[in-house]
């Protein structure tokens, strides 16, 4: 089996999260609920994940909110952040920033404007950005890297540009997170980083995390409310991050597993890259083949995802026949049909491959091979 | 001589711990009545008495608020 949709999840995890987990499956009480040692133990946990994502994205512990997953994360973000007035987004976000922006949008609290990413010039992404950044802009969200093309947007830059307009931006680092250097100190106009633990951190699916800035000073208003372990009488959420933002039991084994991700170097490697350019080069030497959004010089930040499309075939189609073949690819509209529009891609949206440590040259060459053979049928 | 500086939660709580450890002091997360009797379900820092104030000290300048000490 070639294992081509590590966009969506990686596979496989980390061996080390997998024995964290069983571990923890069976002596874990319910965290911060109680005295005794089962309850202490997963506590102590769930510390240990904020702890290892702390250092490694660059806040504090405490600032790291534990979420099921990055969506999750977005939506505390959002509706713990913005309150009114505009919201600028890029035209490449996925469902999990539109989708709650809409939402909103539709209450009448807010109003959705785009900037274009230009995906062969940094400079004009970010022109394009601060050109939209007026004094109606009350917040941003961007993601780091569109999960249907890969290009990387470049976040220093456009996180400057929104703390020069001071207004708050909120990342969504689902396909950088584990694969690219994200600091928090080191972005001091990124108010806040949403990742999935189960991309490129190789943890446990259904976990993820809100990474608040050291530099973020207000408050985040609360999206869940519920038991929260301490001061029980008080009919609000807590003050103070995390438990503010984590209402109910946490799944100390799923972050115990995380936590072992997390130690683990899981970045980009030489590797992965060698095997993107590979792919690219057969892909746009084999006739019949359209991409989209893909590299146009040497040296773009990318993540290793390629978009195409089989002329004459729906996605759809396609990818079931890769999957008869053994290669899992997905395809579609990727949850995010903006980017989609912006690429332009048929109403059937598209392929996508995309790449973990684990994928081989073996492998990128049957399936170079695969595609061929479908193309000619 | 034991006493407990009551936190806000038991994220703050473990936070303190290991600043605390990190100064030779050795302190055990818990529950207790007096600590609920301060502001309700809470996690307390237990720790040598005659160490109670360098402890007040360290986390303040880590900016972690003692809510009382019982």
């Amino acid at each position: 089996m070639i294992y081509f949709d590590n966009a969506a999840t990686t596979l496989p995890k980390s061996k080390k999260a997998l024995r964290a987990y069983k571990k923890a499956f069976q002596s874990c009480g319910n965290a911060s609920r109680g005295g005794h040692p089962y309850a202490a133990h997963a506590s102590e946990l769930l510390y240990l994940c904020r702890e290892r994502l702390a250092e490694r994205f660059g806040t504090e512990p405490e600032r790291v909110v534990l979420t099921m997953n990055a969506t999750h994360a977005i939506n505390l973000a959002i509706k713990g952040i913005i309150r009114e007035g505009d919201v600028l987004i890029s035209d490449l976000e996925h469902n999990a920033v539109y989708r709650p922006l809409y939402a909103l949008e539709k209450q009448g609290c807010i109003r959705i404007r785009s900037f274009h990413v230009n995906i062969g010039d940094d400079e004009a992404t970010v022109q394009n950005f601060q050109n939209a950044l007026d004094e109606n802009v009350r917040a941003c969200v961007m993601l780091h890297a569109s999960n249907i093309c890969g290009r990387v947007l470049p976040l220093p830059a456009l996180s400057e540009a929104a703390k020069q307009a001071g207004v708050p931006l909120i990342c969504d680092a689902s396909q950088t997170a584990g694969h690219f250097d994200l600091r928090l100190r080191e972005l001091p106009g990124l108010t806040a980083l949403c990742m999935p633990g189960h991309k490129g951190l190789y943890g446990p699916l259904g976990t993820g995390a809100l990474l608040v800035s050291p530099y973020f000073e207000g408050v985040l208003e609360t999206l869940l409310e519920g038991g929260s372990g301490s001061f029980s009488a008080d009919p609000e959420m807590p003050a103070l991050l995390p438990e503010r933002l984590e209402a109910g039991t946490m799944n100390a084994p799923a972050f115990a597993a995380l936590a072992a991700a997390v130690a683990e170097d899981g970045q980009t490697g030489k590797k992965e890259e060698q095997i993107f350019s590979y792919l690219l080069s057969g892909l746009r030497a084999t006739s019949g083949v359209t991409l989209y959004g893909a590299p146009t010089r040497e040296g773009m930040p990318y993540c290793p995802i390629l978009l195409f499309n089989i002329d004459g075939k729906d996605s759809e189609t396609v990818a079931a026949a890769l999957a008869e073949a053994d290669v899992c690819v997905r395809a579609g509209l990727h949850c995010s049909p903006l980017a989609h529009r912006a690429l332009g891609t048929p109403d059937g949206g598209a392929v996508r491959i995309s790449l973990s440590k684990h994928n081989t040259f073996g492998e990128a060459e049957r399936f170079l091979a695969i595609l061929s053979r479908q193309i000619t049928r | 001589m034991y006493k407990a500086l009551v936190l806000s939660s038991v994220t703050y709580a473990q936070k303190a711990q290991r600043i605390l450890a990190s100064a030779g002091i050795r302190s055990t997360i818990m529950r207790s009545a007096a600590v609920r009797a301060v502001k309700g379900c809470a996690y307390g820092l237990r720790l040598q008495a005659e160490q109670v104030d360098q402890a007040v000290e360290l986390l303040t300048a880590q900016s972690i608020s003692v809510l009382a000490i019982v």
